[in-house]
């Protein structure tokens, strides 16, 4: 497992550095880590049991096997089968689409989150990848869409393009508009300059959709998996609660300061909130 | 049991008068919920008094006419360990309207006797908040069995160590799905300087569900006492085989084993230091046993012992108004993968079933609760309609046999709806027939597509695309340096005759040797005299026309060239000048010789004479 939490306090004979109290006062950090145990446990279920008991099936037979698994119901098995395929190498969106629909249907809403989160990173143009996330996102009170018809629409404009039509689009103008200056300073005038001023504005634009495509897939992004998980002011127990977030919930990753083991510092930007939160509450994208 | 609840009121300013009120009477026993807008939260202990050892249940309930409510802010209980005990959610429509439900359940276990007052208990909704009033709770001294009492023992005073640690199972052979509960003991006589860290075993192949609160008590072991905490885990093995438990770990830091923490010797005591320690417990097999076959129809895995319960939320309705069916498993077992009831054909009514709900109790160190599935059942008829028994199979295993649960058929009377349209609930607004009717909401089925291939490399990463990128790049840079250098260069036209002199007077040489070739020795003296001129003018600045020996001659000793340069271009200039004059007396030698005099000359002067603005 190789998690370490502290031990409940013995509450008979402890001495020496008088701080300790603190700690004793502050209680068992087994209420801090109880769900998580519990978590963590469902983690080890489909993460280390299965990925081992499937180490010998290809990545496709594993997702092969979710499939069976999940349409017998049985879908705790069909995340682990999953994840196996997963690790094995099969990065595909539809086998972190299938794994959010094992765990969401296993109950496990933040981990749904986070595998649908993934699929939604790599075809974030599927309907179906946008309306599980958006509906499992809902449960957690941080919906995908936006409010609004108009806005609802923009938003599905905004990722109905994929990434790599977007990047090559961005590429071509970007080389056609390079060249024509180029040619321009060679004496040869290629297009007139409402063209070029087009050109440069499509560029433009599109270059900004794609940047900010890019950069929200480089940000680091973590799942709340535990229900309610406490954040807190400092990365440790002593430190008070600041405020608690609901399993499901997306969370951005801060890097602001040094690590710290066991420890994740992040940030809820809607809210403008952050704190610090045990790694084993939270799971990464 | 005693509930707090309070008034729904609307606003801050209500919430506080009505808080004001209820300063005067008693808070134990008044309703103590406060609610805000469309949100309502209501908490609740079990008892008023608990005894040390012993739990209190908290029970917090938001409710509200969304389906997303949300979760509760617990404050700061620091007299207590607090153990999450479930949640329970229940959903309903009436009219149109949604009301829902969310329970969250909490263990309190206290750390020290007292009467405790449980601040007021917050949730946030819509951007404000609303909360509960205070609840106070009285906690008595434990029963004197589990008093633990400090032992006040050397390390190794007696032989046996200070300290070690133990995992037990109740049982060595379980079938799958079968609860074995894992106790790991710490046994202590000894001071020690902080917390320790306990690392849990590795549990692969296990299901796993903590059992808290933690005992403290004294025991005798190896001939000592030791008073001893012991943590209790439930395990729910997953697969058949061998099921390994691995060890599980301490870390300790006890005083110096050099030092007698007993000696009374202050100065010893205080420098002598920690010694951590990590100790560690033998692992443990589990002999996992299959369950057995045959399994009966509908079995899809439920191992405990379980009682069934059915009911439906109001016995009449109305065409297209919905009634909720609710099948509750209650027992000891894995409650939370407890797999869902396979719902039998309802006839005579539109479905969609939602999520269960799991209540989980960890009472007497027992996984048990409940879970309670719930089906929307819609009428499509009017009269008297039946809604089939629903069955559920698990295995017992303290019996070794599998049972098959049964409800009872239910009953509903359905009226004929209106005329009009109907609106069945949120969410279903399209006419009753012949349209389409949405009936629910979830999520979306897997892909079973085959030949699934691992995503390439996304474009914005290709090398390939950069460099493509950057040779058009290259390209315009390119063609914008040569336009600069283009205009700073022709816009000097004595630069670019002083740069272009050289090459001039090569191609005037090599006519020269043309028209020499053709014994054209006139000719050939004047292309060479034009060479030399040429080049001498565009090096010089000066017009070359009309350039006369001597002003070449003053320019080059202002420019301080070598006397040598000047006197051979007096040398070349004379020789040209006669060759010119006197072409019958110039031999193809005496052409070839200054020629190549002159190419020399040229290329001495390439290097001396430097641009000048």
């Amino acid at each position: 497992m190789g998690r370490v939490s502290r031990f409940p306090s013995f509450p008979q004979v402890v001495s020496g550095n008088p701080s300790n109290k603190d700690s004793l006062i502050q209680g068992s950090p087994i209420t801090q880590f109880g769900d998580d145990i519990i978590k963590v446990s469902f983690l080890l279920f489909y993460l280390l049991l299965f990925p081992f008991s499937l180490s010998f099936a290809s990545p496709q037979d594993s997702f092969d096997q979710g499939n069976k698994a999940y349409a017998e119901g049985q879908y705790l098995q069909a995340a682990g089968a999953y994840e196996s395929a997963a690790t094995g190498g099969l990065q595909n969106w539809v086998v972190q689409y299938n794994l959010g629909n094992a765990c969401y249907k296993a109950g496990s809403l933040g981990k749904a989150v986070a595998a649908y989160d993934r699929a939604f990173r790599l075809n974030p143009g599927n309907s179906d990848v946008v309306f599980n996330l958006n509906l499992a996102l809902t449960k957690a009170g941080d919906p995908l869409l936006p409010g609004g018809a108009l806005a609802s629409l923009c938003w599905r404009i905004y990722y109905a393009v994929p990434l790599d039509l977007l990047t090559l689009l961005v590429s071509a103008l970007l080389i056609v508009l390079v060249s024509t200056c180029g040619l321009f300073f060679l004496g040869r005038r290629t297009i007139p300059a409402e063209a070029a001023f087009a050109l440069f504005a499509a560029l433009a634009l599109s270059g900004t959709w794609c940047g900010l495509r890019i950069e929200a897939l480089q940000q680091k992004e973590a799942v709340i998996i535990v229900p309610a998980a406490e954040v807190r002011s400092g990365p440790n127990l002593s430190s008070p609660a600041n405020f608690n977030i609901p399993e499901g919930r997306r969370v951005l990753l801060l890097d602001e300061q040094e690590p710290v083991s066991g420890w994740l510092e992040i940030g809820v930007p809607s809210e403008g909130l952050k704190g610090w939160i045990p790694d084993s509450s939270v799971e990464t994208i | 049991m005693r509930q707090v609840k309070g008034q729904r009121v609307k606003g801050k300013s209500l919430a506080g008068l009505f808080k004001r009120l209820y300063l005067v009477l008693p808070f134990s026993l008044l309703p103590l919920t406060c609610c805000f807008a469309e949100v309502q939260i209501t908490a609740s202990l079990d008892r008023q008094q608990v005894a040390l050892n012993e739990q209190a249940r908290l029970s917090v309930t938001i409710s509200g006419n969304s389906s997303n409510l949300p979760a509760p802010q617990l404050p700061g209980l620091p007299d207590f360990q607090i153990y999450n005990a479930g949640t329970s959610q229940s959903f309903s429509w009436v009219n149109g309207q949604t009301s829902a439900n969310v329970t969250y359940n909490y263990m309190l276990s206290p750390k020290q006797v007292g009467r405790f007052t449980i601040p007021p208990i917050q949730v946030q909704a819509g951007g404000q908040s609303a909360a509960t009033q205070p609840m106070s709770l009285e906690v008595v001294k434990a029963q004197a069995s589990a008093a633990p009492a400090p032992a006040r023992a050397s390390p190794g005073g007696s032989g046996a160590p200070g300290i070690f640690v133990t995992t037990t199972v109740d049982k060595s052979t379980a079938y799958v799905g079968e609860p074995v509960t894992l106790s790991f003991r710490v046994y202590n006589r000894v001071p020690l300087l902080s917390n320790p860290q306990y690392q849990p075993p590795d549990t692969s192949g296990f299901w796993t569900e903590d059992l808290p609160p933690q005992k403290n008590y004294t025991a005798s072991a190896r001939g000592t006492q030791f008073n001893v905490t012991e943590l209790r885990t439930a395990l729910f093995p997953t697969t058949p085989g061998r099921a390994k438990i691995g060890p599980a770990g301490l870390r300790v830091q006890i005083q110096n084993l050099a030092s007698d923490p007993f000696s009374g010797d202050l100065f010893a005591n205080f420098f002598g230091g920690g010694q951590e320690k990590m100790l560690n417990t033998n692992p443990i097999t589990i002999q996992v046993k299959p369950l057995p076959e045959p399994k009966p129809a509908g079995f899809s895995g439920a191992v405990g012992q379980y009682a069934l319960s059915a009911g439906l939320d109001k016995r009449s309705t109305t065409v297209g108004q919905p009634v909720e069916l609710s099948v509750s498993i209650a027992g000891k077992g894995n409650i939370k993968s407890l797999p869902d009831v396979v719902w039998p054909a309802f006839n005579n009514f539109r479905t969609f079933a939602s999520n269960a709900a799991v209540n989980i109790d960890k009472k007497d160190y027992l996984v048990q609760g409940s879970k309670v599935f719930k089906i929307v059942l819609i009428p499509t008829t009017s009269g008297d309609l039946t809604v089939p028994p629903v069955s559920y199979s698990y295995f017992d295993p303290e019996a070794g046999s599998y049972r098959t649960l049964h409800s009872q058929p239910l009953s509903v009377s359905v009226k004929p709806g209106p005329a009009g349209p109907q609106t069945p609930g949120p969410g279903f607004s399209a006419p009753e027939a012949p349209g389409i009717r949405v009936l629910g909401q979830d999520i979306r089925y897997i892909k079973t597509s085959s030949g699934l291939r691992p995503k390439r490399i996304p474009l914005y990463r290709s090398a390939w695309l950069y460099i493509l990128n950057a040779l058009a790049f290259l390209f315009m840079l390119g063609a914008g340096l040569l336009q600069l250098y283009r205009r700073l260069f022709f816009s000097n036209p004595r630069l670019v005759r002083f740069r272009a002199a050289r090459g001039r007077a090569l191609k005037r040489l090599q006519a020269a040797e043309a028209f020499a070739s053709r014994s054209q020795v006139k000719e050939a003296a004047r292309e060479m005299g034009d060479a030399l001129r040429g080049y001498l003018a565009a090096k010089l600045g000066l017009n070359d026309t009309g350039l006369a020996l001597k002003d070449s001659v003053q320019l080059m000793s202002e420019r301080k060239l070598h006397d040598t340069d000047k006197q051979k271009v007096e040398e070349l200039w004379n020789t040209l000048d006669l060759f010119q004059f006197a072409p019958a007396q110039v031999s193809p030698e005496d052409i070839a010789k200054a020629q190549k005099d002159i190419r020399t000359l040229i290329d001495t002067l390439e290097k001396e004479i430097k641009w000048e603005e």
